[in-house]
């Protein structure tokens, strides 16, 4: 509506009833229709409004969060290649070959999966400062803020799509910067900044999702299981082969349950026990068997994650309600595979 | 590849997974001999065991090509792989997994050769 408005004149006396003129050439309308239709489209506007910015600050909230979590699980993913590495390098040092090629290459290439968890990683924090800026918006007006976190967000997936061989153009109009508008009712145009930086926001996201989903990039991101528990206890099973090591943390760990602990003369019983010290060597297996399976899982959930919150921002867009069921639920896996993804040194700490 | 016939067209993740079998049965050809010969010099044996895993972790990074040979090439990598695995509970002789290991990161680095 963009009428140009005499100035209206205003009332003193309430028991005053004149008809007032408005626009040029336009019909006439009594000042109780004008206010009334104006507190019918300001109940209307006001009501629309309220819910999206209540719907744009819960989606903010529930969107930064799932970010921040994907981006822990990510990081502790990147911790387990750093112990990966440490024993390819001490086997290498144990076998007299520290200057093997094979093994200084094979590091370097682990290194490049390693970065590229490290973009992925970036990629996640953005996300989660503009769902973070996406709730700035929601609560006051700071259309400046988001669009400076949805510039980084779209610098950071380019630059992640390029790490994993996939590149993407994000469209322009993304970072073009919420829409402002001046404010008859500020309620309403700020409503209609969080539609479009909701709508900014779920364009990123449809760009990421095609690339995570592809096998090929899940390949480059998660090594595989065999090769990282592999070589991580190759080095532990040499180290106590050596005396070096001790098997009592780990039956401690498992008599726990039962109230049992090892002696002093635990390991030199494995020693000479071939059965026992198999058995050992499965549980220890199993034990960083099950941490490598949650860097899989973690890669998979957080990609569930970013599929739920699809729906999310199309809901915000049509002012419909909100349903958080699928994404909490998935939140709430990430953080139990957290935990399984924590080195056994810090749990509990 | 389960069963050694060479499908028509490999995808990436299924000689990936090959190569990554490879690299796991010589790492556990290392172990086995290690415990079998303590104290022995396993060097050269190491040496076998990081040429596979440079071979999986070099294609790793990269991507497979569109050459139908792989095929053939992956099937030959899975059955000297398997020999591997067959013999893990028989063999003790170092110089014996050498040679076991030298044939299994020639195939190896036959396939990986289609990751361009």
């Amino acid at each position: 509506m963009n009428f140009a408005f005499r100035a209206l004149p205003i009332a003193q006396d309430a028991s005053v009833q004149r008809e007032i003129e408005l626009p040029d050439a336009g019909p006439q309308f009594s000042r109780r229709s004008l206010l009334l239709v104006a507190m019918l489209v300001g109940v209307v506007l006001s009501g629309c409004t309220g819910q999206t910015l209540t719907s744009g600050a819960s989606l903010a909230k529930a969107g930064q969060g799932a970010a921040t979590q994907m981006d822990q699980n990510i990081t502790l993913s990147g911790s387990s290649l750093t112990n990966l590495r440490q024993a390819v390098a001490f086997n290498a040092g144990f076998n007299n070959q520290v200057g093997n090629s094979d093994s200084a290459a094979f590091l370097v290439n682990i290194a490049t999966i390693q970065a590229n968890l490290g973009q992925y990683s970036k990629l996640l924090e953005s996300l989660s400062a503009s769902y973070s800026a996406l709730g700035d918006l929601a609560s006051y007006d700071a259309a400046g803020s988001f669009d400076t976190a949805i510039g980084n967000l779209t610098t950071d997936t380019t630059k992640f799509a390029s790490a994993v061989g996939s590149p993407i153009t994000v469209p322009s109009d993304v970072t073009s910067g919420v829409k402002q508008v001046g404010a008859f009712v500020i309620g309403y145009f700020q409503a209609e900044e969080i539609k479009d930086a909701s709508a900014k926001i779920e364009t990123v996201l449809e760009q990421i999702i095609p690339i995570l989903d592809n096998p090929a990039t899940r390949t480059k991101l998660i090594p595989v299981q065999t090769q990282v528990t592999g070589q991580i206890n190759q080095a532990a099973v040499t180290l106590f082969d050596e005396g070096i090591y001790s098997y009592d943390p780990l039956l401690d760990s498992l008599g726990a349950p039962l109230g049992m602990k090892s002696t002093a003369a635990s390991d030199a019983a494995v020693v000479k026990n071939q059965r026992v010290e198999a058995g050992l060597r499965n549980v220890m297996n199993e034990s960083t068997d099950a941490q490598t399976a949650a860097i899989a899982a973690s890669y998979d959930k957080s990609l569930a994650a970013l599929k739920a919150l699809l729906p999310l921002h199309e809901s915000l867009q049509k002012d419909a309600p909100l349903n958080f069921g699928t994404l909490t639920a998935i939140v709430s896996q990430l953080q139990s595979l957290a935990i399984a993804l924590e080195p056994a040194s810090t749990k509990g700490k | 590849m389960a069963n050694g016939q060479p499908s028509a067209q490999p995808t990436t993740e299924s000689v990936l997974a090959s190569l990554a079998a490879a690299a796991d049965a010589a790492r556990q050809a290392y172990m086995t001999a290690l415990q079998a010969n303590p104290g022995a010099d396993l060097s050269q044996l190491y040496a076998k065991e990081m040429a596979a895993a440079r071979v999986w972790s070099d294609a790793e990074v990269k991507a497979l090509g569109p050459d139908p040979a792989v095929a053939v090439a992956q099937t030959s990598l899975d059955a000297a792989t398997q020999v591997i695995r067959n013999e893990l509970s028989t063999i003790k002789n170092i110089s014996s997994w050498v040679t076991l290991l030298d044939n299994l990161v020639t195939l190896a680095t036959k396939v990986a050769s289609f990751f361009p």
